[in-house]
């Protein structure tokens, strides 16, 4: 019978087999559609991407946003050092020191009062 | 399938869902129930099983509604969710499946070569349906998505977001593996050129 199978008996062979393998009878949808939809009521409709949910706030009041202002400014003034760094490089040119051998004495008193980093001793 | 009527079309009835009306649920599975409910039955090979994977599909084509790309078409989308579900189903289940070689075996026994037996039109179909049960699950998928869907290549290629020469790799060999394991049910052997599995 199957001894020689061109291509398109396999294909409706095939073809065949698949569409005889499964029928769907009205009662069989209707029940099924009954399960579902008592499932689906149930269920909750996810959020589509992209949406954050809203963020969870408390309302603050005046003396609050006064101290952690107060705080915020401590923090920056004791941690940041962006500030520090931007006038110093203005600051440069200022403090290049030409200082000569007799003035080492005082090079200890430069060295611990300007920042090192930023002096260019020239020992002439 | 194709809707052209935009108030009943896969689009708008997927916004209506969004609104949680479960009424634009029962269009579409009205619509798309018969195709998945045979799709997952022809991969599972299991009622209950293609009956519970089609439940979960639409589960989630209400669940997901907002996340659905309304201008793509929803076959593919169903076809894939269906392919995925019964992808996890068989792989827990994979000892429970019955091996080529055992499909083999039990087609070969000398009982299957009684004349009654191979007139019978039921029989035939059956040792198809086996033979097709012996495939690989790719191959399975896409045998059952290319003959029972009527999807070309490349809508195939599209749903399992795979490049079309591999869905028709896959398709070669599925029918070569047929056409072998059919052969050898029936008759010698019909071995292709350069078919070495």
């Amino acid at each position: 019978m199957l001894m020689d199978l061109r291509d398109n008996q396999l294909d409706e062979l095939i073809a065949y087999t698949l569409d005889m393998e499964s029928t769907v009878t009205p009662a069989q949808k209707r029940l099924a559609w009954e399960k579902l939809q008592s499932r689906a009521s149930q269920q909750v409709i996810l959020a589509p991407y992209g949406i954050a949910p809203e963020p969870c706030r408390r309302e603050r009041t005046g003396l609050q946003w006064g101290l952690l202002k107060l705080l915020a400014n401590i923090r920056s003034f004791l941690m940041d050092e962006t500030r520090f760094h931007r006038a110093a490089e203005t600051r440069e040119a200022l403090y290049t020191l030409k200082l000569n051998r007799t003035f080492m004495g005082s090079e200890q008193a430069m060295m611990s009062f300007f920042p090192t980093a930023y002096i260019h001793l020239s020992m002439a | 399938m194709i809707v052209n009527n935009l108030e009943n079309s896969d689009a708008a009835l997927i916004d209506r869902l969004r609104n949680n009306q479960l009424d634009a649920l029962g269009e579409l599975f009205d619509r798309y129930y018969a195709q998945i409910f045979r799709t997952a039955l022809a991969i599972t090979h299991d009622n209950q099983v293609a009956e519970d994977i089609t439940q979960d599909c639409f589960l989630r084509l209400h669940r997901y509604a907002y996340r659905i790309d309304t201008s793509l078409p929803l076959a593919p989308w169903l076809y894939r969710v269906t392919v995925n579900l019964s992808y996890t189903w068989i792989s827990r289940h994979k000892k429970r499946n019955v091996s080529l070689e055992a499909v083999v075996d039990y087609l070969m026994s000398p009982a299957r070569y009684a004349p009654d037996k191979m007139a019978e039109s039921a029989g035939l179909q059956q040792e198809v349906r086996e033979a097709i049960r012996a495939l690989s699950f790719n191959q399975r998928v896409v045998v059952v998505l290319h003959y029972l869907n009527g999807l070309s290549l490349e809508d195939i290629a599209e749903t399992l977001d795979c490049p079309v020469g591999t869905i028709k790799s896959r398709l070669y060999y599925a029918r070569e593996n047929l056409r072998y394991k059919l052969g050898n049910v029936y008759g010698e052997p019909q071995i292709a050129h350069g078919f070495t599995r």
